[in-house]
């Protein structure tokens, strides 16, 4: 299966990112990863996707977790039962470096 | 809050010769307008106003030895690209090229694929919906009628990938209706 790499604004919001790759999905792209990293010299928030056929199980959630928490209550926050954690790392959220889980509900 | 987010405009004038020779003369200018004034929450609701106005001009020799190689004026290529969030990133991009540049340009898959948004936003509803439709008529397509397509569209295949797969990526990144409407004439005119 293709890999197919993008980025999402850094500049839009965590629901405006969600509508992007949700979008995405149902085109067929699967989320495999997002963080922030640089394309072409400069910071952007890069997706990893994977093409394949067919409606995503369930759609995919962007959720910021505060970074202040410590270790083991960012923990917790991805444990959340009936939830399936697709990746967990740094995005920009309207233009600041965010704490972004990327899960969706277990199917 | 109230603010003038963005007016901005050009025009460029090309001159290649003087009167009564073979000549090309362009001149392009866009004024754009944009006014956004966000709500207080309460009684007053968000507001944009956008204003545009494009005015192009080519003159083109209608004599003359035409293009070769090493000499050709002839040709132009004014292209103007403007995206807003609204109350957020706007982006505004003007380029202009004339003569054999503008030949190679028009023609390099490359440049089409510069001037495509390949940053994923939201798309309009609209434009999704008709992008859903042309995922599955893609995953109908066998690999030698993907390679059609992409030969129609003068795309080029992405590296490591099927032209099933690449035609799958153009999809995503069609987030205009221009570039939606574009791979629709090439999967309708598929034989």
């Amino acid at each position: 299966m293709a890999v197919t790499l993008r980025t999402l604004d850094t500049t839009s919001s965590v629901a405006d990112q969600q509508i992007a790759i949700r979008q995405a999905e149902d085109l067929g792209f699967r989320l495999v990863s997002v963080t922030t990293g640089r394309v072409g010299g400069g910071v952007a928030n890069m997706v990893t996707l994977l093409q394949q056929p067919g409606a995503p199980p369930t759609p995919i959630t962007l959720e910021v977790v505060d970074g202040a928490l410590n270790q083991g209550a960012q923990e917790a926050a991805l444990n959340n039962a009936g939830r399936q954690l697709i990746c967990y790392g740094s995005m920009r959220v309207n233009g600041v470096a965010q704490n972004v889980a990327a899960w969706r509900i277990q199917a | 809050m109230r603010r003038l987010v963005l007016v901005a405009g050009c025009v460029v004038l090309l001159s290649a010769s003087g009167c009564g020779t073979p000549r090309v003369n362009l001149i392009t200018g866009t004024t754009i307008g944009l006014k956004a004034t966000p709500g207080d929450g309460q009684t007053r609701p968000p507001q944009v106003m956008l204003g545009y106005k494009r005015g192009e001009v080519a003159l083109v020799p209608t004599s003359g030895n035409g293009a070769t190689e090493t000499t050709d004026a002839q040709s132009a290529l004014a292209s103007f690209h403007f995206s807003t969030r609204w109350f957020g990133h706007t982006e505004i991009d003007s380029f202009i090229a004339t003569g054999n540049a503008a030949r190679h340009l028009g023609d390099s898959t490359e440049y089409a694929a510069t001037l495509a948004k390949v940053t994923l936003g939201v798309v309009p509803d609209a434009v999704q919906q008709r992008r859903v439709k042309l995922t599955a008529q893609a995953e109908g397509l066998t690999e030698p009628q993907a390679e059609s397509v992409l030969a129609s569209l003068n795309y080029d295949k992405k590296p490591g990938k099927s032209a099933k797969a690449s035609i799958n990526d153009y999809i995503l990144d069609a987030q205009t209706d221009v570039l939606v409407e574009r791979l629709e004439s090439a999967f309708f005119r598929l034989p």
